[in-house]
């Protein structure tokens, strides 16, 4: 009888419950669709991030990261990457040269300063977002199809280099054209050598458009003299777990086979860059905050509701009371309605959560209208931005709301179980 | 074997209100015996309302002693005397005072539920005391759908429910019209005969008054009175 007389003073006064649990519902499916969004994006930026420049772990000389010098390279690039290619739970990896030189072409004056990465094209291929950005030509080395579709027959056996598009219109070049880079290369020479633009590639943000050139990990080789050796090796693992035990396994595989200690560092990606690491954990308490800061508000309704309750029931209460009916079963039958409050706002705000998640999960939600993608940490970040649909997105705040909702009673609810009957009918309003 | 069901000796009860003292009850003396039907009269604030609180173990008397089927209320706890007005004691209030989600079936099953009676039973008495109270017809209609004097009814088989061995009725017919009321006394005067219920009555209705076997004149929180009559209905 506890749970029947629960539920229909629950629906006495059906406004008023109807917009209590309409608002838990509501807020509830807010809270969802937010989680669902920020955590999306989070592992949307992880994972740009991951395959872009940095990967799930890097391999570098131990004091390159700290001098940036070009003269800080690991040997035997080759077999470094066979190595580390053949460890377990590697499911793709970049070997890579750095350089700090300007491009030039002959159709303009201007000189651009930019980054000059060397890689193996058919390594990054596996390994990089960037080849989705190619908007013509090809990925550094030209595929037949490329050149068919345009690309000028002479840039075949030639170097070729992956510009910007904005790099290529400063510079006023097309597919096939001629450029020049300069750059500082090993033991204080300086490296000049031609390239032919062989692919032309739009990422949105300028860092890449205008700054970086790509070229091919053996020519650079080939043109600085330096042989089979590399700045930077980077890992894509399966998966961002465990990142500490994979980075001490290709260590100990390196160790193994011969590369003696100190010559190469291997390292878990928020080792390299903490600043993202802190970002991504700030993000997380900034749900901890948005946690908070619904259930306020939300509180605020229920305590209404459920002191109104207690206000406009205190006679009956005290009826009860007066009847025989011991304290815990009041507190028991404000509690239930509590309940099922929160389990029908649950309910509900499961259902408009997932309605709102669907839709930003497959649809995603495009910001290009108000912003561009940016560059963040060597990454191109997108600006259709993704919810995830996963457990966590529903279970976390369902769990937060409900608790919260059913929190929220015990105060009305303790209140109830104190009432002395006599006062409770004295002081009470009607019943009827 | 004793027939005193209430008993109060010298009971007082004394409210504050800041610095002034009222002596709502000046060590009243009472015995009330099984099967008897008694109106404590008296105009407001005669302290009727404080003796029966007390006499239902919803009030704590200053001094004096208060004993129901001659067991002490007096260092009672709080659950000891709701069991006691679960088992011993039944209400009947001035504004009814059902529960108004239950049906008035439901508002009579509920003290037995709280005492555990199983479901057999509590549908065997239920509908023995409403078909008593002449509502058969109505056990499943709730309280808004009822007038004053069927909600009064259901009141009053409620309190008789659980075989108790005193109903304190508050005003009974205070909410209703005389002829409503009237009926009212000659149903709980039959019950009183029929199952030997005491009933003690607050009333300042003389048609109550009158309908009392004992009339009891409660005056500045004293007995002012205490006769027999032959009690009748009118």
């Amino acid at each position: 009888m506890i749970a029947r007389m629960a539920w229909r003073n629950l629906w006495r006064n059906q406004r008023r419950t109807t917009l209590t649990i309409a608002a838990i519902s509501l807020g509830l499916g807010v809270l969802i669709t937010m989680v669902s969004f920020m955590d999306g994006m989070m592992e949307m930026m992880m994972e740009q991030i991951a395959r872009s420049s940095v990967g799930h772990i890097q391999l570098h000389q131990p004091e390159y990261l700290e001098k940036k010098s070009t003269n800080l390279f690991m040997q035997d690039g080759e077999k470094l990457a066979a190595i580390v290619a053949d460890v377990d739970r590697v499911k793709a990896i970049s070997s890579r040269l750095l350089f700090s030189g300007s491009i030039r072409s002959s159709l303009s004056s201007t000189v651009r300063v930019v980054q000059v990465i060397a890689v193996d094209p058919e390594r990054e291929r596996e390994f990089s977002g960037l080849v989705d950005k190619v908007i013509a030509g090809g990925f550094v080395v030209p595929p037949p199809e490329s050149l068919e579709g345009g690309a000028p027959l002479r840039v075949q056996g030639r170097k070729g280099i992956l510009i910007g598009k904005k790099l290529a219109e400063q510079l006023k070049v097309e597919l096939g054209s001629k450029v020049r880079v300069d750059c500082a290369g090993f033991q204080g020479a300086t490296t000049a050598a031609a390239f032919y633009v062989t692919g032309i590639l739009r990422t949105g943000t300028d860092a890449f458009d205008k700054g970086v050139a790509m070229v091919a990990l053996r020519d650079m080789q080939e043109v600085t003299g330096a042989g089979d050796v590399i700045h930077e090796l980077t890992v894509m693992a399966d998966s961002t777990e465990n990142l500490d035990v994979l980075a001490a396994t290709i260590q100990s595989k390196l160790a193994a086979a011969g590369f003696a200690e100190g010559t190469v560092v291997v390292q878990p990606w928020y080792d390299v860059m903490p600043e993202i690491k802190q970002m991504l954990d700030m993000s997380g308490a900034w749900s901890g905050v948005l946690y908070m800061m619904m259930m306020i508000v939300l509180s605020a309704g229920i305590l209404t509701t459920m002191y109104m309750v207690v206000l406009e029931r205190k006679r009956e209460f005290g009826v009860q009371l007066a009847l025989g009916t011991r304290s815990s079963r009041l507190f028991a039958g404000v509690m239930l309605e509590a309940l099922y409050i929160a389990g029908l706002a649950s309910a509900i705000g499961i259902a408009v959560g997932a309605v709102s998640v669907a839709y930003i999960s497959t649809r995603g939600i495009d910001l290009s209208g108000f912003m561009e993608g940016f560059e963040f940490a060597g990454a191109f970040i997108d600006n259709i931005y993704r919810g995830t649909a996963t457990a966590k997105v529903f279970v976390e705040p369902t769990v937060v709301v409900f608790v919260g909702t059913v929190l929220c009673a015990l105060w009305p609810a303790l209140k109830v179980a104190r009432m002395q009957a006599i006062d409770a009918i004295k002081q009470g309003g009607t019943t009827n | 074997m004793s027939n005193v069901i209430v008993e109060t000796k010298q009971v007082t009860r004394v409210f504050a209100s800041g610095d002034v003292e009222v002596n709502a009850l000046r060590g009243v003396d009472l015995r009330v015996e099984l099967g008897e039907f008694v109106a404590v009269a008296g105009p407001s604030g005669s302290g009727k309302t404080t003796l029966f609180n007390l006499i239902g173990g919803l009030d704590t008397p200053t001094g004096g002693e208060v004993l129901i089927g001659g067991a002490a209320l007096s260092g009672m706890k709080r659950k000891e005397l709701s069991r006691l007005r679960l088992d011993k004691i039944g209400f009947v209030f001035q504004a009814y005072n059902l529960i108004p989600v239950l049906t008035s079936y439901e508002n009579v099953e509920y003290p037995l539920i709280l005492k555990g009676i199983g479901a057999a039973e509590r549908k065997r008495k239920v509908e023995e005391l409403l078909s008593a109270v002449g509502l058969q017809e109505m056990m499943h209609r709730r309280p808004m759908q009822m007038s004053g004097g069927q909600q009064q009814r259901v009141a009053i088989a409620r309190s008789l429910v659980c075989d108790p061995v005193v109903v304190l009725a508050d005003e009974p017919t205070a909410n209703v019209d005389s002829e409503t009321g009237a009926a009212l006394l000659e149903l709980m005067r039959k019950l009183n005969v029929e199952k030997q219920t005491t009933f003690l009555f607050s009333t300042h209705d003389p048609m109550v008054m009158k309908a009392a076997r004992r009339l009891i004149r409660l005056k500045d929180g004293a007995i002012e009175s205490d006769v027999r009559q032959d009690g009748e209905i009118s």
